[in-house]
C-alpha cells in the first residue's frame, strides 16, 4: 500500500466534518426563517403577502434547479468576493450554504403545512399576536418536522461536500476521487466509503433520537 | 352580551358568489346557554366564526358587551378576543404542550407571571376534573379529556363568552352528556355566557335556554327551548323536534291502523304536552270526567329549558261525543290534541 490511510482519512474527515458542519449552520440561519416566510406569506397564512411568495418562490425554484457542480464553478466569483479566496475548504462553504438553503427551505415549509389550520385559528381567537402565535404555537408544533429537515439537509450536505475537491476544497469524496480513482487504490476509496457511510448513519441516528425526545404527537 | 346586527357573509368560490348569512340579527343574553342549530351548510359555522371574527362579516356590526368588534384595530380586537373564547370540534390542542402547558399558554400570551399561571392552572384543572393529567400530553387523552382541558384554556383568562363550535359532535354519546353537564355546571357558577352550535338537537335540549335554527343563511326560527320544542312553526324546526323524539309505533298494531274512521274504530291520538300541563294528572282526569278509555301505545317525556315536554300516543275508546269532549279538554289544558289514525 503506498498510502498512509489513516491520518489522510483523518483530514479528510475534519475537513468534510468542517464543511458541513460550518455550511449547515449558514443553511440553518438562513433556510428555516426563509422556509417560515414561504410558508407565512400565502394567501390567508397569518403574514400574507402574495408577490413577495410568488418572488421567494420562484428564487427558491431557481436555486433548486441548478445541479451543485454547476453552482459550485459558476459562484467562484461571488465565493472570492465573500471569502476572499475561491479556493479551499472555506471557500466551499458558500457554494454549499446557497445551494442547500433553498432545499431546507422548502423542508421547513412542508414541515409547517403539516399544521393544521385549526391550531393557528385557536391562536388567533385567543387573540395571540402574528409573533406569539409564530413562536409559540408554529414552531413548538413543527419542531419535530424542522428537526427532521434539518437532519435530511445535513445528509444532503454530507453529499454535496464530496464535490467540493472540484475547487480544492478537500473532503472525503475529493480523497475517494483522487486516490481512489485517479491513482487506483481501492482500499481509500472503500474506506472513504465506509467513513461517509458512518458519517451520514451518526446524523440521521442523532436526528431521529432528537425527534423522538422532542415528539409527542 | 352578544348582538350581531344585519351581519352578512359571502363567499366567492370559483367565480360563484355563495350567500353563507344573509343579513341577520342575534341577540344573546348575559349568562344564557344559546343554541344555534342547522345542518351543515346552512351557515352556523361561518355564524359563530363571525362572532369572534374569525370571519370577518361583508356587512353589519358584532357586539360583545357593547363594544362593536367590526370597528376595532388590530390590536384592541386581539385584546377583546380575550373574553371571547372558542372550543372546538376537534379540540385544537398544541400536541407540543403538556396539558399543563396548553391551558397555560393564553395566560402567556396575556403576560400573567408564572405564579399566577401556576395557580390559575391547577384551579381550572380541578374544575374540569383533570388534575391528575397536567404533565400529560394531549396524545394521551381521550376525546373527551382533550375537550376538557380544551374548555380549560378557554376559561384562562376569566372570558365574558364561550362560543362553542360543534363541541360534541366527535364525541361518543356518553362523552357528550359528561361535557355537556360541564358546560352547564361552568355556566351556572361562572355566569359565564355561552353561544354554541351544534346539528343535534339533543345538545340544545340538553343544555341550551334558547336556540335558534339556521337555515341557508338566515336564522327562521327562535325563542326559549320550552316553548320552540311546543309550538315550533317552521317544517325545519319540526323535523329537528322530530329527530330528538322517538315515537315508535310497534308494527303489529301498524297494521290495524287506518286513515278513515269505521264505525267499530277508535281515534289514535297525538297528545303534545308542554308547559306546566304536564304536572296536572289530565290522562286520569278525562278517563274520569268523560267515561272514556284511554290505552297508551307510545310515549316519551323530556325535561327542556325548565319546562317539561312530551310526545303520547293514546288509543281513545268511549262514546263519540265524549271522546269529542275530551280533545276539547287535552285542548284546554295546553294540550295539542291531534287524531292521526283509527285503530280498528
Amino acid at each position: 500500500m503506498s498510502t498512509d490511510l489513516f491520518p489522510l482519512l483523518l483530514k479528510a474527515t475534519w475537513q468534510t466534518l468542517q464543511m458541513v458542519g460550518l455550511s449547515g449552520l449558514v443553511v440553518a440561519l438562513f433556510g428555516i426563517p426563509l422556509g417560515f416566510l414561504l410558508h407565512l406569506t400565502k394567501a390567508e397564512q397569518l403574514l400574507a403577502m402574495p408577490w413577495l411568495n410568488r418572488i421567494l418562490g420562484t428564487v427558491v425554484n431557481a436555486g433548486r434547479s441548478i445541479p451543485f457542480i454547476i453552482l459550485l464553478v459558476a459562484l467562484i466569483p461571488f465565493t472570492r468576493f465573500v471569502v476572499g479566496t475561491s479556493i479551499g475548504t472555506m471557500a466551499v462553504v458558500v457554494p454549499l450554504s446557497i445551494g442547500a438553503i433553498p432545499f431546507i427551505a422548502r423542508l421547513v415549509e412542508g414541515a409547517l403545512l403539516e399544521i393544521p389550520s385549526g391550531l393557528m385559528e385557536a391562536a388567533e381567537a385567543m387573540g395571540a399576536s402574528p409573533w406569539q402565535t409564530i413562536r409559540k404555537v408554529l414552531l413548538p408544533e413543527a419542531l419535530p418536522g424542522i428537526i427532521n429537515s434539518i437532519t435530511i439537509t445535513l445528509v444532503t450536505l454530507v453529499s454535496y461536500s464530496a464535490m467540493a475537491g472540484a475547487v480544492g476544497g478537500g473532503g472525503l469524496g475529493d480523497v475517494g476521487i483522487r486516490y481512489g480513482y485517479y491513482r487506483f487504490e481501492p482500499e481509500v476509496m472503500v474506506a472513504t466509503i465506509v467513513v461517509l457511510l458512518a458519517l451520514v448513519q451518526l446524523i440521521q441516528m442523532l436526528g431521529d433520537a432528537l425527534v423522538r425526545a422532542i415528539d409527542h404527537r | 352580551m352578544i348582538e350581531l346586527k344585519q351581519v352578512s357573509k359571502t363567499y366567492t368560490h370559483a367565480g360563484r358568489t355563495v350567500a353563507a348569512l344573509r343579513p341577520l340579527d342575534l341577540q344573546v343574553e348575559r349568562g344564557e346557554i344559546f343554541g344555534i342549530i342547522g345542518s351543515s351548510g346552512a351557515g352556523k359555522s361561518t355564524l359563530i366564526r363571525c362572532v369572534n371574527l374569525l370571519e370577518r362579516p361583508d356587512g353589519g356590526q358584532v357586539l360583545v358587551d357593547g363594544l362593536d368588534l367590526t370597528t376595532l384595530p388590530a390590536k384592541q380586537l386581539r385584546a377583546a378576543r380575550q373574553d371571547v373564547a372558542m372550543i372546538f370540534q376537534h379540540f385544537n390542542l398544541l400536541n407540543s404542550r403538556t396539558v399543563f402547558g396548553n391551558v397555560a399558554l393564553p395566560l402567556e400570551l396575556a403576560g400573567a407571571d408564572k405564579q399566577q399561571i401556576a395557580n390559575k392552572v391547577a384551579s381550572l384543572l380541578e374544575l374540569v376534573g383533570l388534575a391528575d393529567k397536567a404533565n400529560s400530553y394531549p396524545a394521551m387523552l381521550s376525546g373527551g379529556q382533550k375537550q376538557r382541558v380544551a374548555i380549560a384554556r378557554a376559561l384562562a383568562v376569566d372570558p365574558k363568552v364561550l362560543l362553542c363550535d360543534e363541541a360534541t359532535s366527535a364525541l361518543d354519546p356518553e362523552t357528550t352528556s359528561a361535557i355537556l353537564d360541564l358546560l352547564k355546571r361552568i355556566n351556572q357558577q361562572l355566569g359565564l355566557t355561552i353561544l354554541l352550535i351544534t346539528h343535534e338537537m339533543d345538545v340544545v335540549k340538553r343544555i341550551c335556554d334558547k336556540v335558534a335554527i339556521i337555515d341557508d343563511g338566515a336564522l327562521v326560527e327562535q325563542g326559549p327551548v320550552g316553548e320552540f320544542f311546543a309550538n315550533a312553526k317552521t317544517e325545519l324546526a319540526k323535523r329537528f323536534i322530530a329527530s330528538t323524539m322517538h315515537l315508535e309505533v310497534p308494527a303489529s298494531y301498524q297494521r290495524r291502523l287506518h286513515s278513515n274512521a269505521k264505525a267499530s274504530s277508535h281515534p289514535l291520538v297525538k297528545l303534545s304536552f308542554r308547559g306546566d300541563a304536564v304536572d296536572a294528572p289530565v290522562i286520569s282526569q278525562v278517563a274520569r270526567k268523560f267515561n272514556i278509555d284511554l290505552s297508551i301505545v307510545s310515549a316519551q317525556m323530556d325535561y327542556l329549558g325548565g319546562n317539561k315536554f312530551g310526545l303520547m300516543l293514546v288509543e281513545l275508546s268511549g262514546e263519540q261525543a265524549a271522546i269529542q269532549d275530551s280533545l276539547a279538554y287535552f285542548e284546554q289544558h295546553n294540550i295539542t290534541a291531534e287524531v292521526v289514525a283509527y285503530v280498528d
